[in-house]
């Protein structure tokens, strides 16, 4: 299998925090991993790095043969990674259609001038992404919510939408940081399959931050666990579960006992 | 490309509207109303354009302008002067050398063909004014809007201040037919007349050409609000990070809004110009650029059309309140005279609406979008 996408020795510290040090992480197309650790272990950094939101002090992501690192986010966008928010930062007083077609944008071709004189080529382009906008929504269950702001959906829905409008993008890589987050256990239990079902639709290769373990032992192939900014492990869920240092890391203090 | 016949219709018939209705109350409005109306009518078509192009920048993309005025300044003298000196050029004087659609009922002369070569000149100058404008606002622009936070309204601030200082410290302006035709045209762009303000400028601005300018501000805003592109204007707005994973550019889209609202503000500034025969920077201060910024925060950041209405009412109302302050002094002793009441009343206007709908009359929303709510509430 090739890799996709490549994250080396990934380094940053907010003045004397550091906040990851060394990671890496490799994903394969088609891959489906987890990314997991205690409050604050530096997941959403990782995100926040690979994105461009910051810059890495040291190390390098790739895409395929292409270096993302010192790209600006929309660069990294259209490169062909798209990504979540743990905190939803949905385009809140737009309706729900709008926050999707936004993401869909990134694909259209037409400028300014085609847009005010409304040529056919614009008019071909919105036709597009309507019909792109309309399958995404079907997919994530938000068909009949479409016409609604999105700071007035349920939280759930929320989540759901955050993914439609990342999927908009088209992108090759998913990155999702707690798509569980607020969900009830019937909602947390479908999400299993949305993911699942969301990489075989889209074609997409998944990486996945997520608290709730019975979602993510269930569905990813291999996990990457973080604590104070460091890997402490990588393995299948099976393997990850029995890490002694995993173990001690989400139970606090037992490492701190033994010494 | 490939471009229908029928397509261009459907596309340019909203356009074609405009300038029908323009003719309307170019042809019979006018003449029946009266000068005072007829100039109530031009001040709301140039406030409209600074209204609903103010909304491109502090409505969609959520940035902050407050030099309006300034973009309105350059446009309206570069127009003026493009008008005024191109006309000495081209007919040794400068008075107005178009044909029906620039002549105002009532003010003698004889009306002339449908269009004529004046016309030309004037629209020229009107787009010249704003593509001045729209480089000022790129130059303005383009550094401030790189950086986050509120740069762009201290720079903005700045903008107009400095505007106002360069205009006033050109040179006279020329007057004798002999002395322009032996100047240069670039030694003449700098003569445009100093502290006085530029005078004499051909009045062409009839309500045809104004509506008609509104007609193509409102469609291109509109559509644009309509598109991808108002999309992802507002969701720069909404939220700059998330916009930004989602693929938009935002420093080049911010740029764009604003260089288009600053083209849309020379516009005006050219009709403005055209309107009342003279430009001053010193008249377009920061005052101006506040009585803008009024208009798009009551009615709605991000609606074009209560950006429209709200442009329409306080046009008016300071009128009225004139004529009521002047009624009501008459019956008062001279030293219990009430002052000019605008500023208060737009002042508390403002507060009332801050406190109760911060979010202007119509938000985000179109008047009509209300309806179709309403509507679907009626449905269910
Ligand atoms: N911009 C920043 N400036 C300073 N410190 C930061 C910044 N961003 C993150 N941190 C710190 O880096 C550490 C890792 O934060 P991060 O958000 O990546 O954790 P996380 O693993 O996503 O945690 P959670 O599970 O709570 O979301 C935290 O201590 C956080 O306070
Ligand atoms: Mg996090």
């Amino acid at each position: 299998m090739d890799a996709l996408l490549e994250i080396r020795d990934l380094s940053i510290a907010f003045g004397g925090l550091k906040a990851v040090q060394d990671f890496s992480l490799t994903l394969a197309r088609g891959d489906l991993q987890g990314l997991i650790g205690p409050n604050g272990a530096g997941k959403t950094t990782v995100f926040n790095l690979v994105t461009g939101v910051y810059r890495p002090q040291v190390g390098t992501v790739r895409l395929g043969s292409r270096v993302l690192n010192g790209l600006r986010p929309h660069q990294i966008a259209a490169a062909g990674v798209a990504r979540t928010f743990q905190a939803s930062r949905l385009f809140a007083d737009l309706t729900v259609r709008d926050n999707v077609r936004i993401g869909c944008q990134l694909r259209a071709t037409h400028g300014l001038w085609a847009t005010v004189w409304r040529t056919t080529r614009h008019v071909a382009d919105e036709a597009r992404i309507r019909d792109r906008c309309e399958q995404l929504l079907a997919t994530f269950g938000l068909t009949k919510r479409r016409g609604e702001l999105a700071r007035n959906l349920p939280y759930g829905d929320q989540r759901r939408l955050e993914m439609a409008r990342a999927l908009a993008t088209d992108p090759q890589v998913l990155l999702l940081d707690e798509p569980a987050a607020g969900m009830n256990p019937p909602e947390k239990l479908a999400l299993r399959e949305l993911i699942r079902s969301v990489r075989r639709q889209f074609d997409v290769t998944i990486l996945l931050i997520e608290h709730d373990m019975g979602v993510v032992m269930d569905i990813c192939e291999r996990i990457t666990v973080l604590d104070y900014g460091v890997t402490i492990a990588v393995g299948t869920p099976q393997e990850v579960q029995r890490d002694a240092r995993v173990i001690a890391a989400y139970l606090g203090t037992p490492e701190t006992e033994a010494r | 490309m490939r471009l229908g016949v029928g397509t261009l219709l459907r596309n340019l018939a909203p356009l074609v509207v405009g300038v029908a209705l323009a003719s309307i109350l170019h042809f019979w409005i006018q003449p029946a109303s009266g000068a005072f109306a007829t100039k109530v009518l031009v001040d709301i078509g140039i406030n409209v354009i600074l209204a609903v192009s103010l909304t491109l920048v502090n409505g969609f993309t959520g940035q902050f302008s407050i030099g309006h005025a300034g973009f309105m300044c350059v446009g309206g003298y570069v127009a003026a002067a493009v008008t005024y000196y191109g006309s000495h050029r081209l007919y040794g004087d400068a008075f107005l050398h178009g044909g029906v659609l620039s002549w105002t009922a009532g003010q003698g002369g004889v009306a002339g063909p449908l269009l004529a070569g004046g016309d030309l000149l004037f629209v020229v100058a009107c787009l010249l004014g704003g593509l001045a404008a729209a480089v000022a606002g790129y130059v303005v622009g383009l550094p401030s809007l790189r950086l986050r936070g509120d740069y762009l309204a201290i720079v903005t601030l700045g903008f107009g201040e400095i505007v106002r200082v360069l205009f006033q410290s050109t040179q006279p302006q020329l007057f004798l037919a002999g002395e322009i035709q032996s100047q240069s045209t670039w030694r003449l762009g700098t003569m445009l007349g100093g502290a006085l303000g530029f005078t004499s400028v051909p009045f062409y601005s009839t309500l045809f050409w104004v509506y008609a300018f509104v007609a193509l501000t409102l469609l291109a805003t509109y559509r644009i609000k309509q598109s991808g592109y108002g999309r992802a204007f507002l969701s720069i707005r909404e939220d700059e990070v998330a916009a930004e994973a989602m693929g938009v550019h935002t420093t080049r889209l911010k740029v764009r809004a604003f260089v288009l609202s600053s083209f849309f503000a020379g516009l005006a500034g050219a009709l403005f110009a055209h309107s009342i025969g003279s430009i001053n920077a010193g008249e377009l201060g920061f005052q101006k650029s506040f009585d803008v910024i009024i208009m798009v925060v009551l009615g709605g950041m991000g609606s074009i059309s209560g950006s429209t209405l709200a442009a329409i009412i306080l046009t008016i109302l300071p009128e009225v309140l004139r004529t009521a302050t002047e009624h009501v002094n008459r019956y008062l002793p001279e030293s219990y005279a009430l002052p000019d009441l605008r500023m208060i009343i737009y002042s508390l206007a403002l507060i009332v609406m801050m406190i109760v709908r911060p979010q202007g009359l119509f938000g985000l929303h179109e008047i009509w979008d209300f309806r179709k709510k309403a509507r679907r509430h009626e449905g269910t």
